[in-house]
Order: C-alpha cells, then structure tokens, then sequence
C-alpha cells in the first residue's frame, strides 16, 4: 500500500501546475480462479493494478483512466484534453481524510484450488442425483483487492478487503428442449452455501407437465430472488440522486411518501459485514453509511455522490461509485430487503395461486428511470393451493415497478445472496402478463 | 508493442511446457456522448493485459500480468499452476500453423485513431441537433464509443502474429414521452468515413418516430410475419449461434447429441455461417485469441448443422479442425469458441416479392433488446407494421417476439435476396461474462408462425 501511495503522490504532482484540484484513486487485485467444466478444469492466477485521475481546471471536470503500464504524464495529458469536454465542476474535492478502518476481512489465503475444485465436484454430483444429464460449469475466482484515493485538498484513504465471485451455470436437455440455470453470487468470507447455490440453480430446471392454457390477464406472480433483482433495476436508478438532479426520477418529491408495499423495506448496506460491495468510504473518500431507501414502503431519500449533491443542494450520502477513468455516479451498495418474520420462503403458500417467475430473459422494451417493465420470464410454473402444478413457455409480464411493488401478498421469510444483493422472494398481485 | 512481441518471442524459447502461449493486448476505449445540449467525454482509457498460458501433461495453467517485464514469471507459474492441476488430462491441443505477420487496419483508410476527438465530438453533436430538431418533442442522445486494440500471440510453435483493430461504433437514440423510442447503431471495423454523411438517415428515423407516434395495439397470438435483416441476424445469433459453440456443448453429451451434425434444424432454404474475414465488421480478425487464421465456416447447409465452432482445444477433443473461434472476453479469461460475424445467407427473391407472398401478417423491424434460454430466444422489436394484401399498412405499437428457434428456423417460407449486416462493441456476452464485439445478419425472412406478445 504504501507503494501505490507514492505512485499516487507522483500523478498528484504532475497535476500540479495544471489543475485547481486533482484527484487520484488506485486499484490493485490479486486473484486466483478455477473455471470448471465437466470437459476440463483451468486453474488461473493474476494480478491488474489501474489509476484513474480526476482534475478541475478551468471549472471543467475531467477523467482519465490506465490499467497496466502506467505513464503519470500521459495520463494527466488526457485529463486536460477530457477536461475541455468535461462537465462544469460543481463542487470541491473534500479535505477530510475517512477514518483508518481495520481491513475488511477475508479469507484470500484460506481458499486453495483443490478445495474450489473438490467444493464443484460435490456440487455437480449433487446436481446429477436431482437430474441425471444435468452439466455444470463455473467459474470462481477469489481475490484481493485494494484501494487507495489521494487528492491535492489533502485527503488520503485506503483499504484492503476478499472478494470470492463465483458465476455458476446448469444445462439440461429435456423433452421439451433446453433447458438452463443461471446464479451469480459474490461473497467475502467463503465458498458459497452449497444447499442455496443448488436450491437457485435447480429452481427453473423444474420439469413437469406443460400446461396447455396460457395464464393472461392479471395474475398473481411470485418472483424468485434472481427475478427480483431484475425488477429492482429500475428501483436502484429510480434513488439515484443523478436522475433526482437531473429531474427524471419518478422518486422526486416524493420522500416521506408511501410508495411500496408496507411490508417492504429496502436498505443499502455498504458497511454490511459479508458484502462483497462493502467499502469504508466510497469512491470520492466520503465515509460509507447504511442507508434505509424505503421504511415499510414509506421512501427516505436519494443516495448521492458529491456533483448530485451538489446539484440538488444536499450532502453526499457517500454513495460514489465508477469505474476507472469515469466519471462518478451515485450507486447502490449491497441492496438487501428485509424478509418476512414469519411465514413460508418462498410465499407459495401465502399466495395460494398464480405463477412462479424463476428467471427473466430479456428487459427489452423496459425504461429504468420511469419504471415501466417488460420482462419476457420464458419458462414460469404455475402453481394452485401453494403446490407447482405445471408450466409453461413464453409468459411477458408489463407494468410500472412502482405500482407492481405497491401491491405485495407476501415477503419470504429468508434471504438468499444475488450478486452482492440479498434479497427474499417476493408475491405480488394485480401483475399484468401477456 | 513489437518491442514487447519480441520479449515474448525469447521468453517463449525458453520455456519448457509442452505449449507454451503468451498474449499482450493493449486497448485504448474513448466514449462521448451527446445528450440534447450536454455533452460528455470518457477517455481514451488505455489498458495494458497479458496472459501466459502452459499445458504440461494434458493439463493446462494460466497467469495474467500487467506489465510486459513480468512474462517470464508468469510463463513459470503458469506452468507451476499447470504442474499442480488436479484435473482430468486433456488431449493435446490442435496448434495453428507456425506463423510471423502483422496485420493492421491502416490497409482500410483513414483509422479511427488518426481522427481527432474534437471531431467525432462535432459528429455526435450535429447528429444529435440534426435528430432533436426533427421531433417536437422528447429527447436525442448520440454515443460515439472507440475501442483500439493492438494483439499480440506468441507460442511455442512458431505463431508470433499481432494486429490492430480499429472498432467504432455510433448510437443513435430518440425517446418521445410515453417512452416510444427508435434507436439506430452502426458498429464498424476500420476507418471512420462511414460514420459520416447519415443526415438523412439519421432525419428520417425522426420522421418514422413520429408516424409510429399514433399506433394501435393487436392481441397477443401467432402471425405470418416478415423480419427484417437485423432481427433475423439477432436471431441466427442469440438462438442458434450459441448452440454450436463447442466448448458450451462439451459441457454437456446430451445436449451435444441433441445438436449433432447432421441435425436438421430448418427449412431446406435455411445456410447458415460464420465468417471472421469481413474485415470491415466488428467481431472480425486475422487470427482469432490463440493465433489460428481466421476463417468462414459453414454452420447449416440446407436445414442441417454441418460444423461446431472450435477452439484449438474443442477440435482436439472432439476430433476436429479449429475453425478460429477462439475468443478472450476479459484479460486472463480461457479462449472461448464463440461467433464472429454471423449470418443467414440470401436467397432470391425481392423484398416487395416477399410481403405480396406474406399477404395479411405483420412486417417486423429494428432491435430493442434481446435473449435467448437455450434454444429458446426473445426478442423485442423496434417497429410492428401491419401488412395487409401484400401492402404495408399501418404502423402498431412495439412488440416482443418469441420462440423456439428450431421451430422458427423450420417455418421459414422463404429468403429475400438482400443481406445486411449490423454489429456492435458488446453486443455478445455469455453466462454473465464481458461482452465482444460481434456482427450478425442476414436478408429479410418471411415466417409462417411466429409467436408475438
């Protein structure tokens, strides 16, 4: 760490003459992977260290970004000529170093490849016992990844944390085609629970009896977590305090106003313990914080970097993000919604009948900023008195999320990680599906 | 990069695997954008990767590195990682043949790098007037995103090849309220006069907007329909294409039964290809991520499947010929066999002969967004025009088609004679990788019975 710090200082430097104020930020991953298939097993290691600049001259904010073989002079070269395109700069690159937080923990060094190896071996044995000529192939890399920010106002931040991404998909043919099953899951302290990477997997490898009649009109739709997610894509650009500044979220003046379901509440975590989007401060050095989105449906606020901030007259709620060399953008963290005290896990029996959405296929035609979906669901199981009765294929589900996620039956009453969200399933009634 | 190619070229010599590969690639990404009045730059955001690689043993072991004095390092523990794989050998790969050439995009005309930023900034400014001015309301967005990418491949039996690839692409996008939204993409390989002179099309594409404004809605159900040279590529692409990527079969025997060569998978009419050799499309190379020559390969000869596509790995496990597919979609990622430039090749017959034979259907066009479920795809469609009597009639709000792309392959009637091609930088992703530049397409299609929702 100290290392990158004095590369830092360098690129600071070369700022100096050029710039009112800069800004450096520096990543540095170590990883090791293992890509898995019943074919062949390729284990992989490596290391990717970038720099990204940010400048204010002339009033104008510009960016610039290198991975590799870094060139302190060329990059702040491009920075300048970005800066002539660059948008006004609305703000001040903050003074206030964070706190020095202990590094968020890990288990890099505990994690061997014969152990992913032996973890997806077992997996895709147990997948076999469900279906016979089901495949699985994966992908897991486990790293360690730091952080360093620096600029000419004096703040100075870093840290250390694990990250294990594991991508895992299943294929099985069937008499009524191909069929596939994907789950993405990023953790920081082990391998996936193997019961709950089985449980998403073999979840819309259902098989059955095809059900003749096709369920249109409005229905009662169970999402799974992975269909969740995707339908709150729109939710997490809807608190964006970049569209709130922007005037194009369907959120603004709306705090303090019931707009989901009472039963829903909506936080981001980025100091949550075993997110693998935690961060102690965010990608402007402004100190992380948890935030509630939606208490019992009620909306809190915006999340905000410092130019949305800025432009709507507010503070940051440390909620930067970006990648190298672009610009920032407030972003959510681990998004996580609260499940149910009690009751059933995955609402079934709560609804007592509809359709169960197991994975979208495409958003097309979908709006984030407004809301507005359109989500095909491709294969969905039909369920009557909380029991799968069939399925079916070809199902499209339209609508405005805001107005979907207002009319819950149920909340599941456990959580299950996707990507770094964890979020429960999920009933909803009145669903328009075509 | 040539003094970093012959760094390789030594460290290689010395390696001692029984294969030994090492990739350096340098990128450099430029993205501006035009909103209505605001404009916005990121870049050019350079990257510099390698990658060793080393079988030993049937088994292979890979290392990524970030600066070119770490090659012999990650040669070695590369082949210590290969060393200590605990896997099932594998069959020696099928190696390309030995080779030193380079290849670069100058031989098209002017490159996309020696055009200034000020002026692909005018560009996507004007266009964004041009196309803001045409509606009465709503918003225009022009994207002008570059990426230049210099390859290195040097391995152990003889390949030292390296190109350059100048890839550009412009997004242009206008939403009226209500969210009724036309966008148009050009993606291209080469030089960057092709991005210029769209005035027309670009005014035009307002006006259909506004026609499309005042729209009637059909129930959902089963139509004849038309597709047009995009959709039809989207389709090939996402329903079939995946399919006979042979590292994705290999995963799985039955599935690999079930898509074997010979299959019939359409109409006797339906030919199939992918050909990496279009030089001017994005998804195009000379020698694809592990130094085989690029090349056209035959997919479906009349309704059947007639080849896999290959990584040097995939045909020697499946006693094959590489077919230079070999693909890298993130720095340090295994080479996939995934598609290039892909497309259903014409038939004969005339756009205008195609909607009389349609007769009553729907005549569907443009791209919205798209996925496929295996061999199951879903596609949303930009523009639903009505057809009545062989006439189009009447524009309809926009839809989603869907299917099972053996059942939509089969009830193909017939195939119009004017192929086009459309692309994209990231147009390609697969189970939730990076996306890579691919291109798709084919002539206008006319489809018995396809579902619409």
């Amino acid at each position: 760490m100290h290392e990158a710090l004095m590369s830092g200082s360098e690129i600071l430097v070369a700022c100096e003459k050029v710039s009112s104020e800069a800004e450096v930020t520096g990543v540095k991953r170590i990883y090791e992977s293992l890509e898995f298939n019943p074919a062949r097993s390729i284990p992989s290691s490596g290391t990717r260290t970038g720099w990204g600049l940010r400048m204010i001259r002339n009033g104008k904010m510009g960016v610039s970004g290198e991975w590799g073989m870094i060139d302190p002079f060329r990059m702040v070269d491009k920075t300048i000529g970005s800066c002539r395109y660059g948008p006004k700069a609305m703000f001040s690159f903050p003074e206030t170093s964070p706190e020095p937080l202990p590094s968020i923990p890990g288990n890099f060094k505990a994690i061997a490849e014969d152990k992913v190896h032996s973890y997806l071996n077992t997996l895709q044995t147990e997948i076999s016992r469900i279906h016979p000529h089901a495949a699985l192939s994966a992908r897991v890399q486990w790293s360690r990844d730091s952080f360093v920010i620096m600029n000419s106002c004096g703040l100075r931040g870093s840290y250390t944390k694990a990250t294990i991404s594991s991508r895992f998909s299943v294929t099985l043919p069937s008499d009524s085609g191909l069929l596939q099953s994907g789950y993405f899951l990023s953790t920081t302290d082990s391998l996936p629970v193997m019961n709950d990477v089985l449980e998403m997997l073999m979840l819309p490898l259902h098989t059955g009896e095809l059900n003749s009649h096709t369920a249109v009109g409005r229905k009662n739709v169970v999402f799974s977590p992975a269909a969740f997610s995707l339908l709150l894509q729109a939710v997490k650009a809807g608190v964006s305090g970049k569209l709130q500044a922007e005037g194009a979220s369907p959120l603004s003046g709306m705090e303090g106003k019931q707009i989901l379901g009472n039963q829903l509440t909506v936080r981001d975590l980025p100091l949550l313990n075993s997110g693998a989007a935690s961060a102690p401060f965010d990608s402007e050095g402004i100190p992380t914080q948890d935030k509630t989105l939606f208490e019992d449906g009620i909306f809190t606020g915006f999340l905000h970097d410092l130019g949305s901030a800025a432009e709507c007259k507010t503070e940051s709620t440390g909620s930067s993000g970006r990648n190298l060399g672009e610009h920032s953008k407030p972003v959510c963290t681990n998004l996580t919604v609260d499940p149910a005290m009690d009751g059933s896990v995955n609402t079934l029996a709560e609804t007592g009948s509809g359709i169960l959405v197991t994975s979208i296929l495409s958003a097309g035609g979908g709006n984030a900023a407004s809301g507005s979906f359109t989500l095909d669901c491709g294969r969905v199981y039909l369920f009557r008195r909380g029991e799968i009765q069939g399925y079916y294929n070809g199902c499209i589900l339209n609508g405005n999320v805001y107005n979907a996620l207002s009319k819950v039956t149920a909340v599941g009453s456990r959580q299950y990680r996707i990507g770094t969200d964890l979020l429960p399933f999920i009933s909803l009634s009145d669903v328009s599906v075509r | 990069m040539q003094k970093h190619r012959d760094l390789a070229e030594k460290a290689i010599a010395s390696s001692e695997a029984d294969f030994a590969e090492v990739r350096l690639v340098h990128t450099s990404k430029t993205v501006v954008i035009q909103a209505g009045l605001s404009h916005m730059n990121t870049g050019p955001i350079e990257q510099f990767t390698g990658t060793a690689r080393a079988f030993i043993s049937g088994r292979w072991g890979m290392c990524e590195f970030d600066s070119p004095e770490q090659i012999h390092d990650a040669l070695d523990k590369a082949a210590a990682t290969a060393l200590q794989n605990c896997s099932v050998p594998v069959p020696f790969p099928i190696l390309p043949p030995a080779c030193r050439d380079t290849f670069s995009d100058d031989i098209n005309g002017v490159p996309l790098s020696d055009v200034t930023l000020r002026e692909k900034s005018f560009l996507c400014r004007h266009y964004c007037e041009l196309l803001g001015a045409s509606l009465p309301s709503g918003s225009a967005r022009v994207t002008y995103e570059e990426i230049i990418k210099d390859s290195v491949i040097v391995n152990s039996s003889g390949t030292s090849v390296r190109e350059i690839e100048n890839l550009g692409s412009m997004k242009v996008q206008a939403v009226l309220p209500g969210g009724l939204m036309a966008r148009n993409e050009l993606a291209l390989r080469g030089s960057f006069d092709r991005f210029k002179g769209r005035e027309k099309q670009i005014a035009e594409m307002g006006k259909d907007l506004l026609l499309r404004k005042t729209t009637a809605c059909i129930a959902p159900g089963r139509s004849r329909v038309i597709l047009d040279p995009e959709l039809t590529g989207i389709m090939i692409h996402e329903a079939f294409g995946h399919l006979v990527e042979a590292d994705f079969l290999e995963n799985n025997p039955a599935v690999a039964h079930m898509l074997r060569k010979g299959l019939r998978v359409g109409a006797e009419c339906v030919n199939i290809v992918d050909d990496s050799l279009l030089m001017n499309q994005p998804g195009s190379m000379q020698w694809d991520d592990e130094g085989t020559p690029g090349a056209k390969t035959q997919l479906v000869s009349s309704g059947r499947i007639i080849n896999w596509l290959h990584t040097m790995g995939t045909a020697a496990r499946n006693d094959a010929i590489p077919t230079g597919n070999a693909r890298i979609s993130e720095p340090g990622g295994v080479p996939e066999a995934r598609m290039t430039c892909t497309y259903m090749e014409p038939g004969t017959t005339p756009l205008d002969k195609l909607t009389m034979h349609l007769d009553d259907g729907l005549y569907l066009k443009g791209f919205m967004g798209g996925a496929t479920d295996m061999d199951r795809f879903s596609i949303a469609v930009q523009e639903v025009w009505k057809v009545r009597n062989g006439v189009i009639h009447k524009p309809l709000t926009p839809m989603m088609i869907s299917g099972k792309v053996t059942d939509v392959l089969g009830s193909i009637l017939d195939i119009g004679d004017d192929l086009q091609l459309s692309g994209s930088l990231s147009g390609c992703s697969r189970m939730g990788s990076s996306p890579i530049a691919v291109a798709y397409g084919g002539p206008h299609i006319l489809i018995s019975d396809m579902q619409v929702s």
